[in-house]
């Protein structure tokens, strides 16, 4: 996902975003283009027998589809998958700009059925992505709502992930239950809390974000369009986190990326941090970081988020696309998601999950908040490095 | 030209450099200093590669393990991102070579107009800070479609190169008697034969230590590469620069070590040409 | 010149015009390259910098030409801490290569004994090392719970007393000198080569002391050759990334490392284009002696 790579994908986007500001736009498949079904579209006939699927990501989400969804969806529906991946989500633009084309041409039928990429693209203006309910997907009914507004309905959140709260239960008996709880813990341990530099990871971002929550009003963010003068509250929010940083690792040391904060918390640096529900899962799983770890979300919780997969709007098979996301959203499905290699949080609601799947993320399975990122993200970025980095 | 020396007072606060004994003892703790500074950073990647288990405050791991290098080794991104790296220096050497040697002998031999300017505008490179350069770079490299290619990359790593090569094989053509290639040209060579005949043989000290530095940065270049090379061209210090924010120290260490060792060996290899006289030729008694 | 005996000695002005023909056309492949792949580049950054973006409060953008850009990196307190830091980095670090770099070449040149010839073996080790590896090296030697800590408190030092390396100024410039010493040693040495045996000769037949001449013959002797290291030392380390990156401060930052932060993660490629350019007159001081340099010593 695109924090695992923190500086390449903003660079791509950023490069697209200024080139499209310089006036040219790179040609549409100017990056790698990957093959496409070659057949032609089967004409929308009562049942779809075919159904093409983009996705991007890391290796795990590819593994997640061809290795486990896709073979039980082809056995359980008939329904051929053709698999299209980008390895790490480069060349999204290009997928985007290929779907627009064909919108843009009036064509009625289009190539790409479903998509799996970046949140943004769902709910840009050029309109793209089918708006589905729970008419067309039953399942959607066991989503939660609010993960289903931040795309307008326009793609399905299937996975997630959140930032939680790490610690070694060794040496902390009683994790903090609150923000504030948390707060009090580090001024009374000094040197044992660090959260990474948030330009590098979103572990990092997720601390500074709790504090502006704390200090600004959580529904302006989620449910009204950017508004500068929102970050007016922030100054207090930034002061605080200035006030803290002498309690914090080495008076103040930021770590750069996720994986900094798990470093510090590895050699016993640290006794907590901030980190991501399945980077730090996946770790445990493989040993890298030792059993005394312990994951656990606060109240309120940090910041997450879910990876979507849109029907487009004029899809050749929707109904097929249709299926398969129902199919998704299946708690056997999901399981899957939870507690394979990709430690995810599921899409539909934690309490429809089995019980196994529930253990894994014992402490954590709770919902978690949402933040919008864009133009906030980028100001919260820079001015902590103003106000707050010494 | 004498300097001039002034009288001489009795005591000096430098009366220690002439004596031979403790200008000895000096020179031995700055030896052993500099191989400490120099080497024992080394030393600790090396042994953080085969730490199986190294917590503070031990300060050597509890635990030894070759469990990191053959995760490294069995990793097929590994053996290509290396194959990568020592396979494009070479081309990138070379290409820089066949074009920066002519322009070094244009430079040192012939009327170039506005040679100064020219020059100095080949100095550019290093005076304009690389990354801002590489994400330019990327941009054009969009709209031209050199994005994630091999050649995009050769390209961009002789941005690097391209200085050293100029600027070195002009010293040292210039640095190479005139006489010797005009004697040749007397005798009836044409100016093609003449060059690879005369000049070339005596410039090759200094175009083998431009070829060396040449080649030494682009293992090097990791920022450039990072922006244009992936997904599909991924070399070693890339790897290494993801790695190192990844949290498993010992296999950024094992990564590191695989990435010195080759350039280590050519150290061994290029030991005779790094004698200050080479490099004085080649830098054309700078 | 050489005494020209045969017919060509006629043809000599068209020589020259073939000469300057040829001169053009040996040059014109590199200079093609670099006019696309710097240039180009360089061009598009200044013009970057004059562009200014306003934002209003809803999150519009307009663009319009200005000099605002430089006026911030002026003003604001981060730019222009930032812009000190990048400076007062590179002239340490030059500073601290340059002497003990000057020592090793000493030792070179006059130096017998096996000290010396040591010192000959292990100082270009660093250039074999790409910058990654050496910062991280750095990193595992020198932070607090590192290497070097860890023997100074096995010795009694008690804990939370070594010094802010990694992650400081400190670390940064000392990682740059590991990295720089090779090549600064390297032209020294050569520097020091023509100075002739038997100026020093004559130099002690007079009664002088090492140090004398030092002072006054060796190092005004080897000042036009040595300067000229120094000030590409200095290009490379001013415009540094990955070392400041892995090493320095939260903040201030180098404006390398600040260029692509304002790049990629706050969006403001308007601003990042303008350090880019700051970094470059910085540079563009330096680069101009170089080649002022080398000139000179052509006319020789």
């Amino acid at each position: 996902m695109k924090r695992w790579l923190r500086p390449i994908t903003p660079i791509i986007a950023a490069l697209f975003i200024v080139t499209a500001c310089g006036g040219s736009t790179p040609s549409a498949g100017g990056s790698a283009a990957p093959s496409a079904a070659g057949s032609a579209a089967t004409s929308a006939a009562p049942e779809d027998k075919e159904l093409v699927f983009y996705s991007g990501g890391d290796t795990n989400v590819q593994d997640l589809h061809t290795k486990q969804i896709i073979p039980a969806f082809e056995k359980a529906t008939g329904i051929k998958v053709t698999f299209t991946f980008l390895e790490h989500g480069t060349g999204a633009q290009g997928i985007y700009d290929r779907i627009k084309a064909q919108k843009d041409t009036g064509k009625a039928q289009w190539d790409i059925d479903l998509w799996e990429s970046d949140t943004g693209y769902y709910t840009r203006p050029d309109d793209l992505f089918l708006q589905v309910g729970a008419s067309d997907i039953p399942n959607l009914a066991k989503v939660p709502k609010p993960t289903l507004d931040f795309v307008q309905n326009k793609a399905i959140p299937y996975r997630g992930s959140s930032v939680v709260l790490a610690y070694n239960s060794d040496k902390v008996t009683n994790p903090p239950q609150t923000y504030d709880d948390l707060l009090a813990w580090i001024k009374a341990n000094p040197g044992k809390f660090a959260y990474n530099e948030p330009s590098t990871g979103g572990s990092g971002d997720a601390f500074v974000i709790s504090m502006i929550y704390k200090y600004s009003d959580y529904q302006k963010y989620v449910t009204q369009p950017f508004s500068a003068a929102n970050e007016k509250d922030w100054d207090a929010a930034f002061a605080a986190l200035k006030a803290l940083a002498p309690s914090l690792y080495s008076k103040g040391v930021y770590p750069k990326g996720n994986a900094g904060t798990l470093d510090l918390l590895n050699r016993g640096e640290i006794w907590m941090g901030s980190v991501w529900s399945d980077q730090s899962t996946q770790a445990l799983a493989a040993g890298q970081l030792p059993k005394s770890v312990k994951i656990t979300q606060i109240n309120p919780a940090f910041n997450g988020g879910a990876a979507y997969i849109g029907i487009t709007k004029n899809a050749t098979h929707k109904q097929a696309a249709m299926k398969y996301l129902n199919f998704l959203l299946e708690p056997a499905q999901q399981s899957l998601i939870v507690t394979g290699a990709m430690s995810g949080y599921p899409g539909i609601d934690w309490q429809y999950m089995p019980s196994d799947a529930r253990t894994r993320f014992s402490g954590a399975d709770k919902e978690y908040r949402l933040w919008p990122g864009g133009t906030y993200g980028q100001d919260m970025q820079r001015l902590w490095h103003e106000k707050v980095a010494q | 030209m004498a300097a001039q020396v002034p009288a001489l007072p009795a005591i000096r606060l430098t009366w220690w450099i002439d004596d031979a004994r403790i200008r000895r003892m000096l020179l031995r703790l700055f030896a052993a200093a500099l191989a400490v500074f120099i080497g024992i950073p080394l030393l600790t990647l090396v042994l953080w590669s085969f730490a199986g288990e190294w917590f503070w405050p031990n300060l050597i791991p509890t635990q030894w393990s070759l469990r990191w290098w053959q995760e490294v080794l069995e990793n097929p991104r590994v053996t290509n991102a290396m194959f990568l790296s020592f396979t494009i220096a070479p081309v990138v050497t070379l290409l820089t070579a066949l074009v920066a040697i002519p322009a070094g002998y244009a430079f040192a031999r012939l009327d170039v107009p506005f040679r100064r300017t020219l020059l100095l505008l080949f100095l550019i490179p290093n005076a304009f800070p690389r990354i801002g350069l590489y994400v330019s770079l990327a941009v054009l490299y969009y709209q031209i479609g050199l994005i994630d290619t091999y050649w995009g990359i050769v390209f961009l790593h002789m941005i690097g190169t391209m200085v050293y090569m100029t600027w070195i094989t002009t010293a040292t053509f210039r640095s190479i008697d005139p006489h010797l290639e005009e004697a040749a040209r007397d005798a009836g060579a044409s100016p093609l034969r003449a060059f690879f005949s005369v000049v070339l043989p005596l410039a090759m000290p200094g175009i083998i230590v431009a070829s060396l530095f040449s080649f030494l940065a682009s293992v090097d270049e990791a920022q450039g590469t990072l922006i244009v090379g992936t997904p599909h061209y991924i070399t070693m210090p890339v790897l290494l620069y993801t790695l190192i924010s990844s949290f498993q120290r010992p296999v950024a260490a094992v990564f590191s070590v695989l990435l010195a060792l080759p350039s280590l060996l050519l150290l061994i290899v290029a030991q005779r040409y790094l004698h200050s006289e080479y490099v004085a030729a080649g830098l054309g008694r700078v | 010149m050489a005494v020209v005996t045969s017919a060509r000695a006629v043809g000599r002005p068209r020589r020259r015009d073939r000469s300057r023909v040829a001169g053009v056309l040996l040059v014109l492949p590199s200079l093609l390259y670099l006019t696309v792949f710097v240039f180009i580049p360089v061009i598009k950054a200044f013009a970057t910098s004059f562009t200014v973006r306003d934002r209003d409060d809803a999150g519009n953008y307009t663009y319009r030409v200005g000099l605002d850009n430089y006026n911030q990196l002026i003003a604001s307190d981060t730019l222009r801490s930032n812009v000190i830091f990048t400076v007062f980095i590179a002239v340490a670090s030059v500073a601290i290569v340059f002497v003990i770099a000057y020592v090793i070449a000493l030792a070179l040149r006059f130096g017998r004994g096996p000290s010396a010839r040591f010192l000959g073996r292990i100082y270009i080790v660093p250039l074999f090392i790409p910058s990654v590896i050496a910062s991280y090296a750095m990193i595992t030697f020198l932070a607090n719970h590192g290497f070097v800590d860890g023997i100074l408190q096995a010795i009694g030092l008690p804990d939370g007393a070594f010094p802010k390396i990694v992650f400081d100024w400190k670390g940064i410039v000392i990682t740059q000198v590991w990295l720089s010493l090779p090549f600064m040693t390297v032209l020294l040495s050569s520097v020091l080569l023509e100075i002739s045996d038997s100026l020093i000769e004559s130099a002690r037949d007079v009664g002088a002391s090492s140090w004398q001449i030092f002072r006054h013959i060796v190092l005004p002797l080897s000042a036009p050759g040595a300067l000229i290291g120094v000030t590409f030392i200095f290009l490379g380390v001013i415009g540094g990334f990955t070392v400041p990156y892995l090493l320095g401060p939260n903040a201030p930052q180098m404006l390398g490392v600040s260029m692509v932060y304002y790049m990629t993660n706050y969006f403001e490629p308007y601003i990042a284009s303008t350090q880019a350019v700051a970094i470059f007159l910085l540079s563009l001081v330096a680069a101009v002696y170089y080649v002022r340099q080398q000139f000179k010593r052509e006319i020789r």
